[in-house]
């Protein structure tokens, strides 16, 4: 993985030492080196984490003739055969890397090229003939990709914060993208937490050019319509999933100059893609595990229970309340958007172990809930259906304590709770019903935010998304949609984000995903929804396909949503300086987002209860406000957003030095 | 149905069926699984009448069997 960066200008010479100061944000994306390309018109920076062709990999990278130019952060993981393909069509190859690759492909097929990759990736390519500069992005949203125009120039850059390096561009919070985030857990792409700034959607491409700005989309999560599908056996379904996971790990692990290691959560989806690598490589493989000293978050007798009987030469760090309230105020720098949950906070100390252990690239099982419907709401969708066929049914409600052991062990409260939550909206023609629940209850939060920033919420986020829902949306099974609006919501804004690439490139570690291989979403997309979901089994075909290589424990085991500590971490034992700074109500006054007296009333309730007792509502209530307040402190009030050494940039190429026209 | 698709079927009713301990909850897991497969509403005369007994699963999918 790498950082990119770059300018396109219209009537002035791109600043190099704009660039130089937008590549220097970027060196925990690429510690490995720095270099850039400059014309007339367009800028390149480029921050390097080297892992395939170590030598030869230098970038921005162009072609033959130099008239095509990229500066790429990602792998494309089928570059052997792609280079292949384009040698046989006649491009000339100088390194062995996959950036080449990228090249000759724009040069070959153009826009499609970006069907043609199995990988991972964000890409700028500058190709002088046309006098087009694209912007793509892989199709899950991996790996970021902003942009924003300030006084006719485009800046892109890996980083909210490079852009904000030119003085020129507006910093202020975007009141949309707020009301998105307090509705879905994060934003939806083309929009940030920010105006003006926005990110290229995944899946998609943006050009510019001479003409009109347009995005051109390549990929599209679509699934079959739905049939009363009874022919297809669990086996062979089971058998087709196995054949890609392991061709799609393997690749992974396989494709690297640098030794990978796996991340092992506990759960199947870690030990899937570790079990196939000690079963279908020769590797002696490291694993790396998040503990946590709060039993009730900790998995840790699972993950001992997969790395002893994979072999694994295992690691792991237990992180504390306190821990996370330590590095809360690093996390959110990296994430560069507020957040609900503290959950990056621990994956951002893992990536710093795997990082101080030398590693550099992790293959993790993240994808697998939204590719094979993993989590809770797709149980919790399936059952409300159930109910919602006849909702005057005195017994079909009862099918809400099919959903978690707790319900049948608390027989008094499970129906009142029923009823409160998972009974609202039960329209089975509504094409968002399995979401409207959670997005109902997480948008009560938009009642903290301050009557002039309210004001200035446009749309209904609502609203947005399923005008966005694709037109043969409304023949998919309602598993499908409800994949469809996890795939557009919360993968790509918040799991892959938030708390994926920020907190892996804090420390400069790679994530590899397994799951998110392009042929195994569309087969997964394929599967009959049944063999997905089971009854109200989940991932049963996963566990089907691997039954005899994962160990049983894990098989087994009902599923543990990832989670951690939230207020508890601030208010359990003692609050850290930096909290009462930002939450102080002339800080909260200033940013101008959250009513100031809810507030002090939110924290007076968490000091009250030391983060104990604090509902489910307030601790995502805390967390956006002690997240958002911190975006402020550093990304808004602080006029030196970029401040860092700016990095020795090596010219790769200076169009302008070699006409001698600048300067 | 043909007999191939049914014991197919059969096979994954079987699945879903054995993890529940409670014969109330486990007969309206196997018709939630039937009602989303087959795509039809079993009556709500016969799920309100379910018995808590393990002969509930076998009228939940009598009742399926009988809708399709």
């Amino acid at each position: 993985m790498c950082g990119i960066c770059g300018m396109r200008t219209t009537d002035i010479v791109p600043d190099l030492d704009l660039l130089a100061r937008m590549t220097a944000t970027l060196s925990h994306r690429g510690p490995d080196g720095a270099g850039y390309y400059r014309d007339s018109q367009v800028a390149l920076g480029h921050a390097r984490l080297s892992i395939i062709d170590l030598a030869g990999g230098t970038q921005p990278m162009t072609n033959e003739d130099g008239t095509v130019w990229v500066t790429f952060n990602g792998e494309i993981f089928n570059y052997i055969e792609l280079t292949r393909e384009l040698q046989s069509r006649g491009h000339t190859f100088r390194t062995r890397s996959d950036t080449e690759v990228i090249v000759h492909a724009w040069e070959e097929w153009g826009l499609d090229c970006f069907t043609r990759f199995n990988g991972q990736w964000a890409v700028a390519i500058w190709d002088r003939r046309t006098r087009d500069l694209v912007l793509s992005r892989d199709p899950f949203g991996i790996l970021p990709l902003h942009f924003t125009r300030v006084r006719g120039r485009v800046l892109f850059a890996s980083d909210i914060r490079s852009l904000f390096c030119d003085a020129e561009v507006p910093r202020e919070f975007d009141p949309d993208g707020f009301a998105e985030t307090l509705t879905f857990w994060s934003t939806v792409a083309p929009r940030t937490a920010f105006t003006g700034v926005r990110q290229v959607e995944p899946g998609t491409s943006v050009v510019f050019g001479e003409g009109a700005d347009y995005t051109h989309r390549y990929w599209e999560h679509a699934y079959p319509a739905e049939t009363a599908d009874t022919r297809s056996d669990i086996d062979t379904s089971a058998e087709q999933l196995r054949e890609a996971l392991i061709d799609a790990t393997r690749l992974r692990f396989e494709r690297s100059d640098v030794p990978v290691a796996a991340y092992l959560s506990g759960g199947i989806d870690s030990a899937v893609t570790a079990a196939i690598i000690t079963r279908y490589t020769d590797a002696q493989l490291r694993t790396y595990s998040l503990r946590f000293s709060e039993g009730e978050y900790d998995e840790g007798s699972f993950q001992h229970a997969v790395s002893r009987d994979l072999g694994t030469d295992h690691q792991e760090i237990t992180v504390s309340g306190s821990d996370i309230a330590a590095v809360f105020p690093d996390v959110v720098r990296h994430t560069q958007t507020p957040i609900l949950r503290a959950g990056p906070a621990p994956m951002f100390l893992l990536s710093r172990l795997v990082h101080d252990s030398g590693h550099k690239v992790v293959v993790t099982g993240e994808g697998s809930d939204e590719m094979l419907a993993g989590y809770d709401i797709f149980r919790e969708a399936a059952v409300r259906r159930f109910w919602a066929r006849q909702p005057e049914s005195a017994v079909r409600g009862r099918a809400v304590e099919l959903l978690y052991p707790w319900m049948q062990r608390s027989p008094n409260q499970a129906p009142a709770f029923a009823r409160s939550f998972f009974a609202r909206n039960l329209d089975p023609d509504d094409p968002l019903m399995s979401h409207r629940p959670r997005w109902d209850s997480t948008a009560t939060l938009q009642g903290m935010l301050t009557a002039d920033f309210a004001a200035r919420i446009g749309a209904d986020p609502v609203d947005g998304i399923r005008e966005r829902m694709p037109s043969a949306s409304g023949s998919w099974h309602p598993l499908s949609r409800a994949q469809w609006l996890e795939h557009s919501t919360l993968l790509p804004g918040y799991v892959l984000s938030s708390q994926g690439d920020r907190m892996l490139m804090a420390h400069s570690i790679e994530g590899r995903f397994p799951f998110l291989d392009p042929n195994v979403a569309r087969i997964a997309a394929q599967l009959p929804p049944r063999h997905k979901l089971m009854g109200l089994d989940e991932k049963h075909v996963l566990k089907r396909a691997f039954a005899d290589i994962v160990p049983s424990p894990v098989l087994n085991r009902p599923k543990q949503p990832y989670r951690a500590p939230d207020a508890s971490s601030f208010f359990g034992s003692g609050t850290p300086d930096w909290l009462i700074d930002v939450l102080a109500p002339d800080a909260v006054r200033e940013a101008g987002v959250f009513q100031p007296e809810i507030v002090r009333k939110l924290v007076e309730k968490c000091e009250r209860a030391r983060g104990r007792t604090i509902g489910n509502a307030d601790n995502m209530r805390l967390l956006a406000v002690l997240s958002t307040q911190l975006l402020y402190r550093d990304m808004i009030a602080d006029k030196h957003v970029a401040a860092g050494k700016p990095p020795i940039l090596v010219r790769v190429r200076d169009e302008l030095d070699r006409l001698g026209t600048h300067e | 149905m043909t007999n191939e698709v049914s014991r197919r079927l059969w096979d994954e009713i079987a699945e879903v069926a054995g993890g529940r301990a409670d014969p109330l909850l486990r007969a309206l897991e196997v018709a939630l699984f039937l009602e989303d497969s087959l795509e039809i509403t079993i009556p709500v005369e016969i799920i309100d009448a379910l018995p808590g007994e393990d002969r509930a699963t076998e009228r939940v999918i009598e009742a399926g069997a009988e809708a399709t």
